[in-house]
């Protein structure tokens, strides 16, 4: 009688212990689930700031050599809006406003000649939509003068 | 009697318990169902990046090895791609014949759950994304620049892509870019 | 339980989830770093091609010496892909290490490596031209960039082909004239003597040389090696052979190659002034059949005391080429004593031949040499009747006799032959000797025709052989030869081999086939003639076209090699091969630089060929469609292969000289292939 009493009692328990363990099992399955989708998130971010440094890139070295401007240029310029600096080639970029690209062109000289121009394009972007922290990715390549 | 009296739940220990059961069972399946939603847009939403990653890059790849259609004129540069909505046809070089061959990207199937398509030379064509095209423009592009650099000529390809699985339950993933291909624009500008 | 299951399912799916994105994340990470890999092999690419391309043209360069890399490919077989960085002196990947470091401090590397791929021979078949260096492949810059676990390469490749500048089976040959008879059969030498007799100014013979000879530029040989080299039998296989085909040609060996005078081969020329003919016995077994025993006969002293007397027969000739170093020439110096009948000497003429295979008559100009085709050389054959008394008071008669007793055959036609003409000593000297008539010793005319002198036609090879006897000291000669080294050839089963034993061509020969061979070796197309001396003439005004060019001459203009614009000879810097797809051609004076360079022309629809100046041509030239018509002497080093001659009083003759370093049997023909990269690159990804 004492015994059954105890035990109707102990079922109670029981399921909030059970609960208990279940949360505990859950916790780490919530916390895989969102890393994944963290991850889905940063990769996709990654991949779009990489496929918008590539599109810098390439519309640079699919200028004649002589064309390719030397020097520095600012997300702005690149983007075409700083009426103030204007760049002196027209870039041609998909508009993003969470990408910041940096464009550096540097003259590489042998024997008082421009033999190369080394291109090294920067894109600074926020590491996810929910995390501000900035990121950076880099490429870099060397166009030859074939005049030489 | 007394004994089975006194085994008996209660009316409320049977409600209080059954009640806690089914909130919980409740909240379980809810909870798992939810999972499960959330689970299938991640998914999804990976597959798609994944597919639109794999498409771009096999795409750049073949503009890289775009080759220059020397029968055509200055006047004809656009026709260096032939653009409909639903194929982009070029010429490139193929490492494994050591040949220029013809490459076609053609969309077939329903509208809004496209598949994609690449097929080069006389290969067997090949499914690049499986029924997952909302939607996909390519378009040719062709700045001439003026000034000191009148002459040059630069040409690009615009894409636009959106894609999403055909349950339709993730948000699309939409991504646009330009490709440059650098060896023909310099092939062009020699011409 | 139940939530044990539902909790269960979830971590199989988050965990699933887990890895899956983190697989994609890899796969789209690789999709970038090889993004990234691609511009550092572009960069690659970029930044040394032009120090990798300046490196190999360096090396290529026809006058570099001891290039490793022409050394490697012109080896003799297929080369394995190979990597020739170190060949070409590798600077240019110490550099790309720096960049590399400075993109990436530790992921990213960069190699420019420069491969020789695919090279396969490209003339394989004995049918037409089976080559063992003549090669084709990729000359290939091959970037090789790696980040992180991304590799890329990029190839930059370009076709590089060796080929040999010389016309194949033809650079065997001194002459090959593929239409001498133009078709027509017995007629006359249709390379053409002047046998009516118009030559008016001197003989002009084209003579072959298939030699080198002292006076060879080029490839000058002394005469004590010349004159070692005849000893050997099998010496035919070292030098130009000739072929006048492809019907039956005569050449009429007639008198007179200048000053000297021509001495043909039946000479003894041991000692270049004194000519002593060879004398051959004939066999008893051709011998008419009264002749083979003894015959009592009255003898000639018939006035004193009537005998008859038992003579023996023999009977020999001399096979005569002519000799005529007498002032004599325009009458019949060579026919001393009328023994030809006057008909013969009507039909062959005793007046210049313009071909003359055999070189000059100079020791050590002689050339023995291969002559396919149905050739056949007319020659005087001087028939003595051999008598010997076999009474020993007799024998004693003859004996004594100074000069000793000469009974020559003369040449009858079989209208004037009868039984009863008197075969007497030529001095008509009476000393005992037979009174002897024609029916006594030949039962018919044919008997008659077979032991008298005539001008007789022999096939080429027969003559060669013959040759062969005289070279060799055959003492007691008979003829037949005792020993046949050629057998006739019609050019159905010719056979070219190198010294060391590879096997160039085998089987029949034909100017198309050649012609086929030769232009798959093109390695550059050119619409004008005008473009093609702007582009191959160098400042100097010399040529260096180090290639094998076509130019297609739609307007079928004339090739004049060099243009009047231009000094002659023009010097050649650089050899190669030329393709004339239409027009004829007029050649007015080439001259190689070196003995390394060769020039060669092939025009295979070209209707005329001519020489308008007496200079020197260091040419070999492939017309088989062509006439040689008459111009200035020719003076050619090379080959000449050519329809057929124009020769009538107008033609100047000249002399061609067989070039000895392009005969596929001399180790020499090795230098002249050329290296060919292609100006055109292929890029692609791997």
């Amino acid at each position: 009688m004492n015994s059954t009493n105890r035990k109707s009692g102990l079922s109670l328990i029981e399921i909030m212990l059970s609960l208990a363990i279940f949360a505990i099992i859950l916790l780490p399955v919530f916390m895989t689930f969102s890393s994944g989708n963290k991850n889905i998130m940063i990769t996709e971010t990654e991949f779009r700031a990489h496929t918008a440094a590539l599109e810098i890139m390439e519309q640079i070295i699919s200028l004649p050599f002589e064309l390719i401007p030397v020097g520095k240029f600012s997300s702005r310029q690149i983007k075409s809006d700083d009426p103030e600096n204007p760049s002196p080639i027209p870039f041609n970029v998909t508009a993003n406003s969470s990408f910041q690209p940096e464009l550096e062109i540097t003259p590489v000289k042998k024997n008082d000649k421009v033999r190369f121009k080394k291109i090294s394009v920067i894109m600074k972007f926020p590491a996810a939509k929910t995390d501000k922290r900035e990121r950076k990715i880099e490429l870099k390549t060397l166009v030859a003068n074939e005049e030489i | 009697m007394k004994k089975s009296e006194k085994n008996a739940f209660t009316l409320v220990e049977i409600l209080v318990v059954c009640a806690v059961v089914s909130v919980f069972l409740a909240s379980a399946i809810t909870l798992f169902s939810n999972f499960r939603q959330g689970f299938t847009r991640s998914e999804s939403s990976a597959i798609l990046l994944q597919d639109a990653a794999l498409f771009l890059a096999q795409l750049r790849n073949d503009l890289n090895n775009a080759v220059l259609d020397t029968s055509l004129t200055n006047s004809e540069i656009e026709q260096q791609f032939s653009v409909t909505p639903k194929q982009l046809n070029f010429k490139a070089y193929d490492n494994r014949e050591g040949a220029v061959l013809p490459v076609i990207y053609r969309l077939s199937g329903k509208e809004g759950n496209a598949s994609l398509w690449r097929k080069i030379g006389n290969r067997a064509e090949k499914e690049l994304i499986k029924s997952n095209v909302a939607s996909l423009t390519w378009q040719t592009e062709i700045e001439s620049f003026s000034g000191k650099a009148s002459g040059t000529v630069r040409l690009c390809l615009n894409i636009n892509c959106i894609l999403q699985t055909q349950r339709a339950q993730e948000k699309p993933f939409e991504i646009r870019t330009r490709i440059f291909p650098a060896r023909l624009n310099r092939q062009l500008n020699n011409k | 339980m139940f939530a044990l299951i539902i909790g269960t399912v979830m971590l199989i799916l988050a965990v699933s989830l887990f890895s899956f994105v983190g697989h994609q994340h890899t796969g789209i990470q690789n999709i970038v770093n090889g993004e990234v890999a691609h511009f550092l092999a572009e960069a690659g690419i970029n930044s040394c091609i032009g120090t990798v391309r300046e490196a190999i043209s360096r090396e290529l360069d026809q006058s570099a010496q001891n290039s490793a890399i022409r050394e490697l490919l012109f080896k003799p077989g297929t080369p394995a892909d190979v990597c020739i960085n170190n060949l070409l002196g590798d600077s240019w990947n110490a550099e790309l290490e720096k960049f590399a470091r400075e993109v990436d401090e530790k992921d990213a590397e960069i190699r420019v490596e420069v491969w020789l791929r695919n090279m396969k021979l490209s003339e394989t078949n004995t049918g037409s031209w089976s080559d063992p260096i003549s090669k084709e492949g990729w000359l290939a810059i091959e970037s090789v960039a790696h980040y992180k676990n991304s590799q890329r390469t990029l190839a930059v490749r370009r076709n590089i082909r060796v080929s040999s500048i010389l016309p194949g089976p033809m650079s065997k040959f001194t002459l090959f004239a593929g239409n001498a008879s133009r078709n027509g059969e017995a007629v006359f030498n249709l390379i053409r003597n002047d046998y009516r007799g118009t030559v008016t100014d001197g003989p002009k013979p084209l003579i072959c040389y298939n030699h080198a000879t002292s006076e060879t530029p080029l490839s000058s040989a002394n005469f004590g090696d010349i004159l070692e080299e005849e000893k050997d039998p099998q010496i035919w296989k070292k030098r130009g052979w000739i072929y006048l085909g492809p019907k039956k040609v005569r050449l009429n060996l007639c008198s007179g190659a200048g000053k000297l005078g021509e001495i043909f081969h039946f000479y003894d020329v041991s000692n270049t002034f004194q000519f002593n003919p060879v004398k051959f016995a004939t066999g008893q077994e051709f011998l008419p059949q009264k002749l083979r025993s003894a015959i009592q006969i009255p003898w000639d002293l018939s006035s004193s005391a009537v005998r008859n007397v038992s003579y023996s027969f023999g009977h020999s000739f001399i096979l005569d080429g002519f000799h005529d170093r007498s002032n004599r020439k325009e009458s019949e110096a060579m026919y001393e004593g009328n023994v030809l009948s006057a008909g013969e000497k009507a039909q062959y003429s005793s007046k210049s031949s313009i071909l003359h295979l055999y070189g000059d008559a100079r020791k050590g100009f002689q050339s023995r040499t291969k002559v396919f085709g149905p050739v056949v050389a007319a020659f005087p054959r001087f028939a003595s009747l051999e008598i010997t008394p076999e009474e020993p008071d007799v024998k004693a008669m003859f004996d004594n006799l100074k000069p000793p007793p000469l009974y020559l055959i003369h040449s009858k036609s079989e209208n004037s032959y009868d039984n009863s003409i008197e075969i007497k000593d030529v001095l008509n000297r009476k000393f005992g000797g037979p009174l002897l008539k024609s029916g006594m010793i030949c039962e018919n005319y044919a008997d008659y025709r077979s032991i008298m002198s005539r001008i007789t036609e022999l096939p080429y090879v027969s003559s060669y052989n013959s040759m062969q006897e005289v070279y060799s000291s055959v003492i007691n000669r008979t003829f037949p030869p005792v020993k046949e080294i050629l057998k006739p050839d019609n050019l159905s089963e010719v056979t070219v081999e190198s010294s060391e034993g590879h096997l160039f061509f085998k089987g029949s020969l034909t100017s198309d086939k050649v012609c086929g061979t030769l232009a798959a070796r093109v390695h550059n197309n050119i619409d004008e003639i005008s473009e093609f001396w702007e582009k191959f003439v160098n400042e100097d005004g010399e040529l260096e076209l180090n290639q094998i060019v076509r130019i297609r001459n739609k307007k079928k203009l004339d090739f004049m090699v060099p243009p009047p614009e231009y000094s002659i000879p023009m010097q050649i810097k650089g050899g190669g091969m030329v393709i004339l797809e239409n027009g004829n051609l007029m050649i007015r004076g080439i001259k190689c630089s070196n003995e390394k360079e060769a020039l060669t022309i092939v025009a295979p629809s070209a209707r005329t060929v001519s020489f308008p100046t007496a200079t020197e041509n260091h040419l070999n030239l492939v017309a088989p469609e062509a006439e040689l018509s008459y111009g200035s002497r020719i003076n050619l080093l090379g080959t000449l292969c050519i329809g057929s001659i124009f020769a009538d009083h107008r033609f100047q003759g000249g002399a061609i000289r067989f070039r000895t370093d392009q005969d596929p049997a001399n180790p020499g023909y090795q230098k002249f292939y050329k290296v060919y990269l292609d100006e055109v690159d292929s890029y692609w990804h791997e």
